[in-house]
């Protein structure tokens, strides 16, 4: 990817733009793919769209006991929420949007192909496929567990669904109901993650382990031996590096070559506590992390373990999202703040 | 209900057989505890409608965290749950978790052992089996296939209280039976007799039943009185020696007591005397998931002894006499 102009190779300082309040734990924030606006969910059930200067452009209904998942599409001014009331929502700029969803299962878990032409859901044991209006295309119940997280394969045509068991792979355009894949895996997977170059998937464990498997051979591999479970991986841009996110520190595995099988992972270090959400900038130059320390980011094309730039917030930071292809990142606290942070 | 001691949300877990009074249970807990917020998580749906209580529908499902062995299943709805809630701004004072009448209540309780973020929030207070009192002895005699529990039985010998519900519904005697019966079965948890669920909560809430403080407290008369047992597949053994244990060996023979036996073994407890160590430990288990902590000194004048307690299936009290005796330094 090539670097934005702009981007510096490693940033030193950081700044507070703005920040808000929704009331409650954030849950989930994101930028649109055009960088001009983003979003905001949290447990106060507020889901809201906000200008880059941080006006409000939207409140949606709120999610009652909670707004728990929100995503941009890649392709468009278009965002899908849901939550805890088991309503899905897709907002764009006009009218105020429909139910595209109802389900009885809350709903933790939305993710729009990245050709944008689709948009997965999961509620419980159920996962739905929708068009970008929100007209369902697919459901597939009774899976073997709640669908934990979800994620697309890289030509957009399978989404995996994290659930009990290993991910299972729906592909919408078949007629079958029956999964496409299933790399079989007895555990409890947390989140699902595929990289960039849609080669792998990585999972997150509750088993304080991380399984990564080859697409589609399903060629797997697991590194153990965490100390918690784990909720936060991030892919580089490039594909070649799995970050994960852990208790005190963010290893970096690599999987150039023969791949990480024996290897020992680069740890980042420089926080205390859980590290919660983590994201590679867009050109890969940064990773940054939300912990329960604050903000960290680490410019990794540098050697050296420790942030280039720690932003004491002062309270536990829960979720982030880096603007496309500028050094700025929305954070989410566990206090209910929302806050723009601009690297320099 | 928090304490001084432990800033964790107490966490209630409430068994029964359909029809044993769980529910009126726990209506009168959410009437009767006016004030306090409470969540409920069930798995069945209830007739519950009280404004101050937050109820949540759960769905069942049971995880294998460790290459299938059942001693590390855990609920992974629970987990989800009780994160989601720990995370809000306003906290509750206590959590209900009531279970299907068919449930299994070992992967509840090691919900709270094997998550670290639930484990770190929120604290097992009790596990609570509501029994009716004309229906407990057919259900624990009910002939069984090989390898299918007895659910019943398994809820007796998972508590820390047990309320005999139902009491005007039979005799003295068949009452005394039926507690005779829980005693053979579980000798640690407290019996409570009950009409219409009618007990002292604070009998049932906040009671540590999980505190290793005070999971110990046992009467030695109390431990000898256990000893006059029926041939029960489920029952209980108590040791009490006197004397202090070497901690490498005891680490070992536990480890391996409890890594083999771990499917028979349900629930745990003791007291133990450490050479070396002018403190008390105390332990306690569910199947193989563990977890001890130092307690107070020994008092000058005290008896250095160990007791331990372990409830299960099958347990070969010679054997499991004769092996700890072996840890005494």
């Amino acid at each position: 990817m090539p670097r934005v102009s702009g981007t510096p190779a490693s940033a030193t300082e950081a700044r507070i733009a703005w920040s808000d309040d929704l009331g409650d734990y954030v849950t989930a924030v994101g930028w649109a793919a055009d960088g001009a606006l983003v979003a905001a969910s949290s447990l106060s059930g507020r889901a809201v769209v906000l200008g880059a200067d941080g006006a409000l452009v939207a409140e949606l209904p709120e999610h009652p006991m909670g707004a728990l998942a929100l995503d941009w599409s890649p392709r468009a001014q278009r965002v899908a929420f849901a939550g805890q009331d088991g309503v899905l929502r897709i907002w764009e700029p006009g009218p105020a949007p429909a139910v595209a969803w109802e389900q009885p299962a809350w709903i933790s878990t939305v993710a729009w192909a990245p050709n944008g032409t689709r948009l997965a859901a999961g509620a419980g044991r159920t996962l739905g496929v929708f068009e970008p209006d929100g007209t369902p295309v697919r459901e597939y119940p009774d899976l073997p567990s709640t669908v934990a997280d979800l994620a697309w394969s890289g030509d957009s045509r399978r989404v995996g669904a994290a659930v009990y068991g290993g991910p299972l792979w729906f592909e919408p355009a078949r007629t079958a109901d029956d999964a496409a894949a299933h790399f079989a895996w007895t555990g409890s997977l947390l989140t699902l993650t595929v990289a960039p170059s849609g080669k792998w998937c990585a999972s997150g464990n509750q088993d304080r382990s991380v399984h990564v498997w080859r697409l589609w051979s399903g060629d797997d591999l697991q590194m153990s031996g965490y100390p918690t479970k784990i909720s936060a991986l991030a892919w580089s841009p490039s594909s070649r590096f799995l970050a994960v996110g852990s208790f005190d520190d963010v290893t970096l595995w690599d999987f150039a070559g023969r791949g990480p099988r024996g290897t020992t992972p680069r740890a980042l270090t420089g926080f205390e506590g859980a590290a919660t959400g983590l994201a590679y900038s867009t050109d890969g130059t940064h990773l940054a992390a939300t912990t329960d320390d604050g903000l960290r980011v680490w410019a990794v094309e540098r050697g050296g373990g420790t942030p280039a730039v720690a932003v004491e917030i002062g309270e536990p930071l829960s979720t982030l999202a880096w603007r496309p292809g500028c050094p700025e990142l929305l954070v989410g606290s566990a206090a209910g703040r929302i806050i723009r942070v601009c690297l320099s | 209900m928090p304490t001084d001691a432990d800033p964790r949300v107490p966490v209630t877990v409430l068994t029964g057989f359909l029809g044993s009074g769980k529910t009126t249970l726990l209506n009168r807990i959410l009437t009767e505890q006016h004030g306090k917020r409470i969540a409920v998580i069930e798995n069945e749906f209830g007739e519950i409608g009280i404004d101050d209580a937050l109820v949540i529908d759960a769905d069942e499902e049971i995880f294998e965290m460790n290459n299938g062995c059942i001693c590390c299943t855990v609920r992974g709805d629970l987990i989800r749950i009780l994160g989601n809630l720990m995370k809000r701004r306003d906290r509750f004072d206590a959590v209900i978790v009531e279970t299907t009448g068919l449930a299994d209540p070992a992967p509840v309780a090691q919900t709270f052992f094997v998550d670290e973020e639930i484990g770190a929030q929120l604290a097992l207070d009790a596990i609570v089996t509501v029994v009716d009192a004309r229906h407990l002895l057919p259900h624990l005699d009910e002939e069984r296939a090989e390898g299918v529990e007895n659910e019943a039985l398994e809820q007796i010998a998972f508590a820390d209280r047990i309320v005999v519900n139902k009491t005007d519904l039979v005799s003295e005697e068949e009452l005394a039976e039926v507690e005779a019966r829980i005693a053979a079965i579980n000798p640690l948890a407290r019996t409570l007799r009950a009409q219409y669920a009618a007990v002292d909560l604070d009998e049932v809430l906040g009671v540590g039943g999980f505190d290793l403080a005070r999971a110990l407290e046992l009467d030695p008369a109390f431990l000898t009185s256990i000893d006059h047992q029926h041939d029960l597949t489920v029952s209980s053994v108590a040791i009490e020696m006197p004397g202090e244990v070497d901690l490498d060996r005891l680490n070992a023979w536990l480890g391996e007591f409890l890594s083999t036996q771990a499917v028979d073994v349900f629930r745990s407890k003791g007291i133990l005397a450490i050479q070396g160590d002018d403190r008390r430990y105390v332990f306690q288990a569910v199947h193989m998931l563990f977890d001890s902590r130092a307690d107070r000194p020994w008092a000058p004048d005290e008896e250095r002894t160990n007791r331990l307690v372990f409830i299960g299936r099958n347990l070969d009290r010679a054997g499991l006499e004769r092996s700890f005796a072996a840890c005494l330094a």
